[in-house]
């Protein structure tokens, strides 16, 4: 999944991307609300991570700009306020969710899992297609009871398959939920990628669709 | 107010005292002067009697002379001093020895006063005598006469003090009992709308009282509110470098996290310090020494302390200075230098330039800090001076209270800061103006 972090402190910043990186999930690190907005209108992302302590255009002025022009990823707060007047209108404001500062890094993952979650319907946190079964807090996958292991990138697209069962996903889709800015991404990274995991799935559930991309069915 | 009161009456009693003496012996020559005057009278009408209608001195005592006759007791004498007659009172022998105006004599069961009157011609020689018994008793209702209403006065005057202190009381009473009826950590300031003229400044004192402990009070719970508050993303930092570092074990990312982690400390230290020092130069802080300051040495002490970031930036500093001396505290003008030259080289391109000048104009000592970076736009320059604000694109760290600490010390020192164009028009120029 694709996630746009809006923080301006560097260490913090840092360590979150860092830290979601390992969780396999495709970070966009940006430190102010103007590269927030540029990013989002460039990409689409799964959930945005804002800091509300921004410099110039503050965090709470952004999510009030992106709710009022009706973008409606989800949006889980990361700030230094903690009383109870300032969750509540940030909440109110369009949050979907709230982390105080200091927060653990789990927690914040499992949280962005939440909220996705919720953003597609709810429901319980594995995803489950046929024979196939993710957990997404343990990136583990199982093929009719059993276990398969799979590498990162395998996983990240199996992942992004399964979340839109029978929804064509374009190659650029899938290099999106792969890649960060900056990384290498390679010509045929995703047939390579989509090959393996087909081989290692055993189960002929990946559609190639041509010209387009690839679909769960 | 007791001792007042008693004091009061005290006096008043001495003063009742001396007045009732006083008209006692004004009375007594009161007394004196009818006895006289009768005396006079009583030597006319001998005379007359005597030398011209040629009477016996015996039949004097009847006719004219009983005028005085139960009041008071005569003797009349020839120019010789033969007794020619006297009143039924008055003793055989003279009542007062010859040549005394005025004495006292003792007969007939009483005490006199004696007075003596001669004819102009010295014919004739009179002795009156009235008894103290009766001079006393008249003195005594006199002088009482008139000291009553000076006595009567005392219990009249005596509620008129009382009722004027009272009166002047009750607004120290009331202020008293606004004070006592408050919660402990109530500071609002007292009503002054009825105080009298004499109590009016002492409550505007303990208004000013009021405003300077509540201020002190603001200022801690900032304090203590921001520390709270600002230093949340530090330590949020340094957990998750933390955690980063926890998962990165045996892989080759844990010493890079660390890295981090330890640099995530220095800025909270960094912010702390900052906190504090602004702590220390809020109106609620601690005493703030003046002495005279060399400002040219004070810019080259910074000068010296930021050259090491500025190689590292590759940012060039050009020092112009002239001797110029101002009243203030060094610590913290060499704070608000060392805040400006950090911002300027901070912000400032890298390969850029940072200008620092110190000079004598006018009546004031002025700092000129100027940079070739991007400057700030007319909305930042409002902002600058807030607490905890940050410029766009900071990703050099900065805690945001250098300029509220700049602004602090300016303030302190009764001096101007103006923020224009830096070098070339281009960038930022601080000039702060410190009075000599």
């Amino acid at each position: 999944m694709r996630i746009l972090l809006v923080e301006d402190d560097p260490q913090l910043g840092d360590a979150v991307r860092a830290a979601l990186a390992q969780d396999l999930y495709a970070v966009d690190w940006v430190t102010n609300g103007e590269d927030a907005e540029s990013a989002l209108r460039a990409q689409e992302y799964a959930a945005i991570l804002l800091d509300l302590g921004l410099p110039g255009v503050t965090g709470t002025e952004l999510l009030a700009g992106l709710r009022h022009r009706g973008e409606r990823t989800p949006v889980i707060v990361i700030t230094a306020r903690y009383r109870r007047a300032d969750k509540v209108a940030a909440l109110d404001l369009g949050a979907d969710d709230y982390v105080v500062k200091p927060f653990d890094l789990d927690e914040l993952s499992a949280r962005i899992r939440a909220v996705v979650r919720r953003g597609a319907g709810g429901g319980s946190a594995a995803l489950c297609f046929g024979p196939i079964e993710i957990d997404p807090a343990r990136h583990s996958v199982r093929v009719s009871g059993n276990p398969v292991v799979l590498a990162r990138h395998e996983y990240v697209l199996l992942f992004e398959l399964i979340r839109q069962p029978g929804v064509v996903l374009s190659r650029a889709r899938l290099e999106d939920s792969l890649y960060g800015w900056g990384a290498e991404v390679g010509s045929n990274a995703v047939e390579v990628h989509i090959h393996h995991l087909r081989r290692k799935l055993a189960v002929d559930v990946i559609k190639t669709v041509r010209g387009v991309g690839y679909k769960l069915e | 107010m007791l001792l007042l009161m008693l004091g009061t009456s005290v006096m008043w009693f001495l003063t009742a005292e001396a007045l009732y003496q006083e008209a006692r012996r004004s009375a007594e020559r009161l007394f004196d002067q009818e006895v006289e005057r009768t005396a006079t009278l009583l030597l006319a009408i001998a005379e007359h009697e005597l030398f011209e209608e040629r009477e016996p001195p015996e039949e004097l005592s009847r006719g004219a002379l009983g005028i005085a006759g139960e009041r008071m007791a005569y003797q009349l004498f020839d120019g010789d001093g033969r007794l020619l007659t006297r009143s039924p009172l008055a003793p055989p022998q003279r009542m007062s020895a010859a040549g005394t105006h005025a004495a006292e004599a003792s007969f007939a069961g009483a005490q006199w006063r004696v007075i003596e009157e001669w004819s102009p011609d010295r014919r004739l020689e009179v002795l009156i005598g009235e008894t103290h018994e009766r001079r006393d008793r008249e003195g005594r209702r006199l002088a009482a006469r008139t000291v009553l209403p000076f006595v009567i006065g005392l219990p009249v005057v005596a509620i008129f003090f009382w009722l004027t202190i009272s009166r002047s009381l009750r607004p120290i009473e009331a202020v008293t009992r606004q004070l006592s009826g408050r919660a402990p950590h109530d500071l609002q300031a007292l009503t002054i709308a009825e105080a009298p003229r004499e109590i009016l400044p002492l409550v505007v004192e303990i208004n000013r009282l009021f405003r300077r402990v509540q201020d002190a009070f603001t200022s801690e719970k900032r304090f203590t509110s921001d520390a709270a508050h600002e230093l949340r993303t530090p330590l949020a930092a340094i957990r998750a470098q933390a955690q980063v570092a926890l998962r990165a074990q045996g892989s080759g990312e844990q010493p890079a996290a660390l890295r981090q982690l330890i640099a995530a400390v220095d800025r909270a230290t960094h912010l702390i310090d900052q906190l504090l020092l602004l702590a220390r130069l809020d109106p609620g802080g601690a005493g703030f020494e003046q002495s005279l300051v060399s400002l040219e040495q004070v810019a080259d002490l910074v000068v010296a302390e930021v050259s090491n970031a500025a190689e590292a930036r590759q940012v060039r500093i050009e020092v112009r200075t002239e001797h110029c001396e101002v009243i203030g505290n060094t610590s913290a003008l060499r704070v608000l230098l060392r805040n400006l030259m950090d911002n300027a080289i901070r912000y400032t391109s890298e390969g850029g330039r940072v200008r620092l000048l110190v000079h004598r104009q006018g009546r004031f000592g002025l700092i000129e800090i100027s940079d070739s970076g991007p400057g700030l736009s007319d909305e930042q320059r409002e902002r600058v001076f807030d607490r905890f604000y940050r410029g766009q694109g900071v990703l050099q760290p900065g805690s945001g209270l250098g300029m509220s600490i700049v602004k602090r010390v300016v303030e302190l020192h009764d001096a101007h800061i103006q923020l224009g164009p830096g070098i070339d028009g281009a960038g930022l120029g601080v000039a702060v103006r410190i009075p000599l």
